[in-house]
């Protein structure tokens, strides 16, 4: 039992009102303006940081073009810096290998006791520069070493043994920039020539010289 | 609402945004899915799940010919019961009800004062142009027909005279009573459909509401003229409480006013009214809680005749007739025997109607809308009927709330019974 | 559902629906013709900014230290200096011609005689890290000369003070019938120029 078979209701559905304040058919259009205002304003923030970054940027340009010759002579002239730099580190690497023997080659001719007479003083060719080793198909720059080694070799008649011993070790110390204490006797046996009625003995000896470092 | 998958996406959309825009919240949460031509399903939103009831609502009486005024009363459903928190004479919204579609364009807007602003308001109109009435169904179409003649013969719909007003153009609007024209050989007459149960359809200018009654072929149905429902519908403005949930014609919330009746309740729906109205008496009868007879009594007129043949009978004055009507000091026989005799005898036809048609036998019927002398009625009904007469409380049913007074409460029958039935309680 | 439905919608329902549907429009107009390609710009703008900036503050600081490598290039070419006039170049496309031009007075200063000079391989040099572009080279020029050993020491005595970036390669004394005439050979080097890394 109920009333709803009693309810003969002539207002339809779709013309009953809402009560709530909160209306869709008022919230729906203001809704979609505000979107619509929105967009526009977003928009016009986006132009706006548009047009500030591209003024920035004319604004950054031009003070680059201002400062571009003043900037390429500073650039000019860092490279040309690192450039002579470089070459002034091989240069360097030159003076490091610069060999100064003039003195004890002065000094030398002193020690050289009086039965002893140098036939032959000499220093050996430095090694070979191998600048292509094999298997590579272009020249190297420069060597794969950046150390040389000779040796002096000295060559004579003697009385004796004693004064090429004495020699020898006169040669062990204020020679350094000559000689190393690395030396071998090449040869040391009788000659056909002869003074004061004795035969003189030949030697020659050969001292490893030191090293000279292309390097700093 | 309907969604048909057949259609494109876009009318889909328009029927979502419809609903969404739709000015109704409270009732439009289903949705009918027709997949193929036969089959279809119903889809029941969660936070609507069809109609509801009202647990909070205003019954108002428009436009009463003996009132300054509207009578309003508020029910709200508390703890499964009703209470009558509200009950008293609201100032008439700004304006007449419009008798003719050119008095229309004037809308006001009607704001109820703050104990009666209920979510929801029902609103009982009476109008000269409103039908109620128990009918057949082909009584029914004929009336629905009527004007239609008139219609066609008028104006084409695109001259616009008066414009179109609430989405309908006046050619529609056909006043009742216009003369009924000849067709014209030419036009089509196309004839009206019965409306289907709670639905209402508007033809040729008036809205029709109907719904079946047990009696085979027998319908009960309300209408109104299409203007004066908009108009009505647009009274109480969106946004703020109350809106209506419901138009119903005065006499179709008559009789819901008894369903609260702990008397009706008792026996268990099976009742027969007598309603005394200003202008006319009916007689309703219900089995089981469904109407099964509505009357106007003929050659028969209301209350106020009633009170005027007591002035003119016993020269009393017409501030005196309510003590004559209650009191014994004078017996008022001589006035009110014949006033009420043609009644009883029309009482006694629909007594046999409903026994013979459908098996209800009374020994008591409830007598609603006097405030007086319900007494002497009820002596003359046992007198000539042997049947008892009973004036219950018009507020009987209801808890009546503080501050509300009772006095006058036949007077807002049809507030309480535009309340009751706008409730719809659910099944 | 026909468009009668659209029809029996409350005129301000309807009204409310069509301003909604054409400001939704609008909108996505303005979304997809005004924001979009205004975002994309932005940020091509934001990007070119950022190199800008970034180039102007490398630009800053090169200018800023300007004065700095102005200086270390003053220092460079002072520290070249003396091997720019130490270098050997050639005369007459002939690097001995040079050393001849060079060595003569000091041969002749030590009482060389029969003092002869000839072009001999020249060595490459270890290469700094990075390479520089114009790379160096030693030069070396043969010097054969009759004199005494002390003759010789003394050449190469005076050509050490003199020419302190030359250095001995080679060095031999043979004796010959006289003590005075011994066979004298000095293989000299010399920095010089040699060829580019790259162009």
């Amino acid at each position: 039992m109920n009333s709803s078979s009693l309810h003969l209701n002539l207002l339809r559905p779709s013309e009953r009102l809402s009560s709530s304040p909160v209306r869709m058919r008022v919230m729906l259009p203001v809704g979609a303006i505000l979107s619509c205002i929105g967009l526009l304003v977003w928009w016009g923030v986006l132009l706006t940081q548009l047009v500030m970054t591209k003024a920035q940027s004319a604004g950054i340009e031009e003070e680059l073009s201002a400062k571009s010759k003043e900037h390429s002579e500073v650039i000019r002239q860092r490279d040309l810096a690192r450039e002579l730099k470089l070459q002034l580190e091989q240069l360097e690497f030159y003076r490091a290998g610069v060999r100064s023997v003039a003195e004890p080659l002065a000094r030398l001719a002193e020690v050289v006791p009086l039965r002893v007479q140098l036939k032959q003083l000499s220093f050996t060719p430095p090694p070979r520069q191998v600048l292509q080793p094999p298997g590579m198909k272009a020249p190297l720059f420069g060597p794969t070493e950046n150390v040389e080694t000779q040796k002096l070799v000295m060559a004579g008649l003697t009385t004796k043994e004693t004064p090429v011993v004495s020699l020898m070790e006169s040669l062990e110390g204020g020679f350094e920039r000559l000689v190393t204490h690395e030396r071998k006797i090449n040869s040391f046996r009788q000659d056909n020539a002869e003074a004061e009625g004795r035969k003189l003995l030949s030697f020659e000896v050969e001292y490893t010289m030191p090293e000279r470092r292309f390097a700093k | 609402m309907w969604l048909n998958f057949a259609k494109p996406a876009s009318a889909d959309i328009l029927c979502l945004l419809s609903f969404v825009l739709g000015t109704n919240c409270a009732t439009q949460f289903q949705v009918k899915l027709q997949l193929t031509s036969s089959k279809s399903i119903d889809i029941k939103f969660p936070c609507g799940g069809g109609r509801k009831s009202a647990a909070d609502i205003t019954g108002i009486e428009m436009f009463a010919p003996d009132c300054e005024g509207c009578r309003a009363v508020r029910i709200v459903n508390k703890k499964k019961a009703w209470h009558l928190v509200a009950a008293d004479v609201v100032k008439d919204p700004d304006g007449e009800l419009p008798a003719r579609w050119e008095d229309t364009p004037r809308q006001p807007s009607w704001e109820l004062p703050r104990p009666f602003q209920a979510p929801h308001a029902a609103l009982a109109v009476n109008s000269p142009f409103g039908t109620f009435s128990q009918s057949t169904a082909d009584a029914i179409l004929q009336d629905m027909s009527a004007g239609l003649d008139f219609a066609s013969a008028s104006a084409s719909p695109k001259s616009d005279s008066g414009g179109k007003r609430f989405g309908v153009r006046k050619a529609q609007a056909s006043p009742p009573g216009a003369p009924k024209h000849a067709a014209k050989p030419d036009a089509p007459a196309r004839r009206p459909s019965l409306p289907a149960g709670g639905e209402s359809v508007s033809e040729n200018g008036r809205r029709f509401v109907s719904r079946p009654m047990p009696e085979p072929g027998f319908h009960l149905y309300a209408s109104l003229p299409e203007f004066q429902t908009l108009w009505v519908s647009r009274l109480l403005p969106e946004g703020r409480r109350p809106t209506a949930s419901s138009i119903q014609v005065a006499e179709s919330a008559l009789m819901a006013s008894v369903f609260l009746q702990p008397e009706f309740r008792s026996a268990d729906g099976d009742a027969l009214a007598i309603f005394v109205r200003r202008d006319a008496v009916f007689f309703a009868g219900y089995r089981k809680g469904e109407p099964v007879l509505w009357l106007r009594c003929p050659s028969s007129g209301g209350s106020a005749a009633m009170k005027s043949a007591i002035v003119k009978t016993l020269g009393v004055g017409s501030d005196l007739v309510d003590s004559v009507l209650n009191e014994s000091l004078i017996d008022p026989r001589p006035a009110l025997e014949p006033f009420v005799r043609p009644i009883l005898a029309q009482l006694e036809l629909s007594l046999a109607y409903l026994a013979s048609k459908h098996s209800l036998k009374f020994d008591h019927a409830l007598l609603m809308g006097l405030d007086a002398g319900a007494a002497h009625w009820s002596t003359y009904a046992e007198e000539a009927l042997r049947l008892r007469l009973v004036a219950p409380d018009p507020f009987g049913g209801l808890v009546v709330g503080k501050g509300v007074e009772s006095d006058r409460a036949s007077e807002y029958l049809v507030a309480l019974g535009a309340a009751i039935a706008g409730a719809e309680a659910s099944q | 559902m026909s468009a009668g439905f659209f029809d029996n919608m409350a005129p301000t329902a309807r009204r409310s629906l069509v301003v909604t549907a054409i400001f939704a429009a609008i909108a996505v107009v303005i979304y997809l013709f005004c924001l979009q390609p205004c975002e994309s710009q932005l940020a091509r703008a934001r990007r070119t900014l950022a190199e800008l900036q970034g180039r102007q503050s490398q630009t800053n600081g090169d200018l800023r230290s300007a004065g700095t490598v102005k200086k270390d290039l003053a220092d460079l070419e002072a520290a070249l200096e003396p091997y720019e006039e130490a270098m050997l170049v050639p005369l007459l496309e002939s690097y001995a011609m040079r050393a001849k031009t060079i060595l003569d007075p000091i041969a002749l200063g030590a009482g060389l005689e029969d003092v002869r000079y000839t072009d001999e391989p020249f060595r490459a040099l270890p290469l700094p890290r990075p390479m520089p572009r114009q790379l160096h080279t030693r030069a070396a020029v043969k010097v054969m000369a009759r004199g005494s050993y002390q003759q010789a020491v003394s050449f190469l005595l005076r050509m050490e003070r003199e020419l302190p970036l030359v250095s001995l390669q080679q060095f031999e004394v043979a004796s010959q019938s006289t003590p005075e005439a011994q066979s004298v050979m000095f293989v000299l080097e010399w920095p010089a120029k040699g060829g580019l890394t790259r162009k």
